[in-house]
């Protein structure tokens, strides 16, 4: 947590009776989201996310690999979440080691699960071969909030996700299956429209604000990551911080995330739609 | 006006007649710049001043720091410089105004002055070049602990060096501009402060600018006579700080201006009270609150009248 004063606490909070934060947003707006897709050209998706100063970069790369034994007629992702030690003070050395597995634990909860992606489809051979999806994010500046920044550059990158046609057909030796890819022109997208993303909401002195900047954090008793999907289901919830939350707050907190969902997955729908015509554009101009 | 960008390896010049300054080395017989940056001449003298660097203090300059450690009779501040500067005990003003000498009751109840974490508003009193040792005062009315307010970060070359760093602008915002980059923005003491809408303002010709800067003198310099009538009660709340009462509508422009000093930062343009009140009135005249002002959109529309002036 960054350095702060009491005094400054003090204005924070004093700023919460009156509905009005530090850069005059109110209690439940979210900063300015930017996006922008296909910035990897060596991966199979990315996205670069900034949510105000947070920025957020995500490659995925899909491979072929075996199933899991419990799960033998179903691909899976593998997400992997790092803070850059430039982003902030406190990710120096290993300092960033607890909220990277925190942060990755999390995103691995939600979203590698049969209600998020379709993993059947991501089955080649039952019991021998699959697809896997390895996501890695890298946390470049951090503001605060970074669940959620997190949960949206991810689900920004899977909708950029191109994964290629395979066939696969005998090998040299009898009994053998070999797997021949296709080129790039022949690939299929993932459905997204189940993916969830994250509302964090901070307590601060009884107060609860959504999308906390790095000082709100260092005022907060304790923080509530809630994550929704685009048909207003609950998909999963997270805690942190040192106090506890009132389950009738909990509860309006929920009803709250519902509400504030559909309005982000507007917003990054917009900027996905608009990346795609770019580069459409851009396809034009080189035929 | 001529002004020379280099950039790193390029040669500035090839006279032998030349003295080397900051930023640069001799090679091959010419005067090479080891920095991006703007040539400087000073007669024989040629220096390269890089456009991003960390804070570089000059003796007298006002910044606002944090206390990060209390010492046996100093406290260490960080001022985003290359090395943290350091407040002695014998620097700050004492409760009532008394000058006598500092005891040792007075080394254990340092933390009563200031703790760590805390912000305060200094002057850079002397620099050691040898043991690079900072050294801060706060021997005036306007220097000391910071309360109730907000803190900004820019680049410290954006702020130039001017006659006062503590501001009250015309919209009733405090705002310490430190020549570190760290800025304090708060609500002035209460006293009769010309008060204007910013509606009213005219800033078309220069003679409007030098009345408006002039009140903005007015206005800063009564708040500093009423932080003195502080100091005249023997005990220690001129340390302590008691929660100022901040209305909606002030913090609305607190906001306000914090946003606007962040939308020059973004652009990279100046920041002094000229810009950051052009800036605010741009913002009323196309109707952005304080919270769309941070939008990349509403930013290009706000600084376009700054960018006009600075041509």
């Amino acid at each position: 947590m960054k350095n702060i004063s009491g005094f400054e606490r003090r204005f924070i909070v004093s700023g919460l009776k009156e509905n009005i934060r530090s850069d005059g947003r109110e209690m439940f707006d979210y900063r300015d989201i930017t996006l922008q897709t296909g910035n990897l050209p060596q991966t199979n998706g990315s996205s670069l996310f900034k949510l105000g100063n947070t920025h957020i970069i995500t490659g995925i790369k899909v491979e072929i690999g075996e199933p899991l034994e419990d799960h033998p007629n179903e691909g899976r992702l593998e997400i992997s979440v790092e803070c850059c030690p430039s982003a902030s003070p406190e990710f120096e050395g290993r300092g960033a080691e607890d909220l990277n597995s925190e942060l990755s634990g999390a995103m691995n909860k939600i979203m590698n699960t049969n209600s998020a992606l379709d993993l059947k489809s991501l089955c080649i051979l039952e019991r021998k071969k699959c697809w896997i999806i390895y996501i890695d994010v890298l946390v470049l500046d951090s503001d605060g909030n970074l669940f959620d920044s997190v949960s949206m550059g991810i689900h920004a990158a899977l909708s950029d996700v191109k994964i290629p046609k395979i066939r696969v057909v005998p090998g040299d030796k009898v009994g053998d299956l070999e797997i021949e890819v296709f080129g790039e022109e022949e690939s299929r997208s993932l459905d997204t429209s189940k993916v969830p993303i994250c509302i964090t909401f901070a307590q601060v002195d009884g107060y609860n604000i959504v999308d906390p900047t790095i000082q709100e954090e260092s005022c907060m008793s304790s923080r509530v990551t809630i994550a929704v999907n685009k048909d207003q289901n609950i998909c999963g919830m997270m805690m942190g911080g040192t106090s506890g939350i009132d389950t009738q707050v909990l509860i309006q907190l929920t009803q709250l995330s519902i509400k504030i969902g559909p309005g982000l997955y507007k917003a990054l729908d917009y900027m996905t739609k608009q990346n795609t015509t770019k580069l459409k554009q851009k396809n034009n101009l080189i035929i | 006006m001529n002004v020379q960008v280099v950039n790193l390896g390029e040669v500035i010049t090839n006279e032998n007649e030349s003295i080397r300054g900051h930023g640069t080395f001799q090679k091959d017989g010419n005067l090479v710049s080891s920095v991006a940056g703007i040539v400087h001449r000073v007669n024989k003298l040629v220096s390269v001043k890089p456009l991003r660097s960390r804070y570089h203090p000059e003796v007298g300059d006002v910044v606002v720091g944090r206390i990060t450690e209390v010492l046996r009779n100093n406290w260490k501040v960080d001022i985003g410089a290359r090395h943290d500067a350091f407040l002695g005990l014998s620097a700050i003003i004492l409760p009532g105004g008394v000058q006598r000498r500092r005891t040792s009751t007075d080394e254990m109840n340092m933390r009563n002055f200031y703790k760590e974490d805390e912000l305060i508003s200094a002057e850079i009193q002397k620099i050691n070049y040898e043991t690079f040792k900072i050294s801060l005062h706060t021997r005036s009315f306007k220097y000391g602990k910071l309360s109730d307010g907000q803190f900004v970060t820019v680049p410290p070359m954006l702020i130039k060096r001017s006659k006062s760093h503590y501001l009250v602008l015309p919209n009733g915002v405090l705002l310490i501009l430190g020549c570190n980059g760290f800025i304090w923005l708060s609500i002035p003491e209460e006293s009769e402060l010309k008060i204007k809408k910013i509606s009213n303002w005219f800033i078309s010709t220069t003679t409007e600018l030098q009345e408006l800067e002039d009140e903005i003198n007015e206005n800063s310099n009564k708040s500093i006579k009423d932080k003195n009538m502080d100091l005249e009660t023997n005990n220690f709340d001129f340390y302590k700080k008691k929660e100022k009462m901040i209305t909606k509508e002030q913090r609305l422009e607190i906001c306000r201006v914090r946003n606007a000093v962040l939308a020059l930062s973004n652009s990279f343009l100046p920041i002094y009270p000229t810009s950051i009140m052009l800036v605010c009135k741009k913002s009323i005249e196309e109707n952005i609150n304080p919270k769309e002002m941070i939008k990349q959109k509403n930013m290009i529309i706000l600084t376009s009248e700054v960018k006009e002036l600075i041509k």
